[in-house]
């Protein structure tokens, strides 16, 4: 089996992180904050640990302000929530995941809110700040953006966008989903006011975990209402953070094997592992692009993600081939139908390979040798 | 029989909610002082169930000044783990 969907979810994890998820299960399962017994208490430890862990990694700077949620779509809802009031603007990229888009357009639909798109797609970094600059109005109130995308390898300049926001008096949101634990992040450094990061992707931790980041300047209102495990009697949620937004349990084994996958990330150069990915981009890139068959999308972006389509199949029915040959990609819309239509891919979408970690030029070899089928 | 509930000559910040408590535990222990995490009574905070740290009551002075610095609000000190 070659895995090549690993925008979707990275494959496999690290020994590490498998090893501390049974851990979890088997030595210390206690329930984090409901209890003050000794297994209750080993939990909540290696919860804090992890709060630590993803501070330090993010440059936050402030353990107790890293929420666990339960993916980065819950992430993003959270530090959209109560924040904007009526007659509010917010710009998006034109690259957003419906992670984004959707939740910001709800605001919107309520007639909270107005949203604008700023464009990326064929622009450097200063065109790009330049179109963001020239949408901002006395009435913008946050720059909510993906750092990279995830239908091809676009990065947006988060340092410099987070500069401009600042400049502004902006609230900077920010969707690390396919940029966390492959290209360095500051919060600090950015100016990102929130910052949603998913457990399973890039940090290469297990699926059942996010979390938000939060910078001292936003305060949403709580998504979930519920017990905590301490003050339990006034009937609002505590002020305290992390607290107030994590009613209910937390996913201790997720979240465990979130540290175990911090821990390996120490030992791995991220410039190395993001050129490695960069050149194995490359390869498939100019050998698709040299077939007659095949139309790669935004192949001057070099990453870890390709899109392309095939002239006359569909997505579905090459992602269904290639799945035949035991290669794993994702066909469709990638849940991002607005970069899509940026892109102009067809109606049905576009065949994404995205790589990984454990990716070599073997996997582009067979992945290449399986095109090549394809006429 | 008699029934130890907190170590002989304890104190206790109280601090609320779990994470709070982990965070002042990692202050001391960084400042040298031994502490615990314990759990508070309800009828104590009159708040619900909340969260410690249990130090030796011979450390107060320091122990307010650590956790000063490191910003961790106390609720209330509380004197031989009487809770």
């Amino acid at each position: 089996m070659i895995y090549l969907d690993n925008a979707a979810t990275t494959f496999p994890k690290p020994p590490e992180v498998a090893a501390e998820v049974a851990r979890s299960i088997s030595e210390y399962g206690g329930n984090a904050g409901h209890g003050a017994h000794a297994l209750a208490l080993a939990a909540a430890r290696k919860i804090y640990a992890c709060r630590e862990a993803a501070s330090a990694f993010f440059d936050l700077g402030a353990p107790e302000r890293v929420v666990f949620t339960q993916n980065t779509t819950h992430a993003l809802n959270l530090a959209l929530s109560g924040v904007f009031g009526i007659g509010d603007h917010i710009l998006i990229s034109e690259l957003e995941h419906n992670a984004v888009r959707r939740p910001v357009l709800a605001l919107a639909q309520k007639g909270l809110v107005s949203v604008e798109t700023f464009p990326v797609l064929g622009l450097d970094d200063d065109a790009i700040l330049e179109g963001l600059r020239a949408r901002i109005r006395p009435d913008t109130r946050a720059v909510v953006c993906l750092h990279a995308s995830n239908i091809v390898s676009a990065v947006l300049p988060i340092e410099k966008i987070g500069a401009l926001t600042h400049r502004h008096g902006l609230f900077f949101i920010v969707d690390a989903a396919q940029s966390a634990g492959l290209y360095p992040i500051s919060m600090r450094r950015a100016h990102i006011d929130a910052l949603a990061v998913p457990a399973h992707k890039g940090l290469y931790g297990i699926q059942g975990c996010g979390a938000l980041l939060l910078g001292e300047r936003l305060s949403p209102e709580p998504l979930l209402y519920g017990g905590t495990g301490a003050a339990s009697l006034p009937a609002g949620m505590p002020h305290d953070l992390p607290e107030r937004y994590e009613a209910g349990t937390l996913p201790l084994p997720a979240v465990a094997g979130l540290l175990a996958a911090f821990e390996v990330l120490e030992k791995i150069d991220l410039a190395a592992l993001a050129e490695k990915e960069r050149a194995l981009f490359v390869s498939a890139r100019d050998a698709i692009g040299e077939m007659p068959a095949f139309h790669v999308f935004a192949p001057e972006r070099e990453g870890g993600v390709l899109l392309f389509a095939a002239r006359g199949h569909s997505a579905p029915e090459v992602a269904r081939f290639l799945d035949q040959k035991g290669i794993c990609v994702r066909a469709g819309l990638h849940c991002a139908p607005m970069a899509h239509k940026a892109l102009g891919t067809p109606e049905d979408g576009a065949v994404r390979v995205s790589f990984g970690r454990y990716n070599t030029e073997r996997d582009v070899r067979a992945l290449l040798d399986a095109l090549r089928e394809i006429h | 029989m008699s029934v130890s509930f907190y170590p002989k000559g304890a104190c206790i910040a109280a601090v609320g909610q779990t994470t709070a408590a982990m965070k002042a535990q990692r202050a001391l222990l960084s400042h040298h002082i031994s502490a615990e995490v314990v759990s508070l009574s309800p009828a104590r905070t009159r708040r619900g169930c909340a969260y410690g740290v249990a130090f030796p009551c011979a450390e107060f002075a320091a122990v307010r000044r650590a956790l000063r610095e490191e910003s961790i609000p106390v609720s209330e000190y509380i004197s031989g783990g009487a809770t």
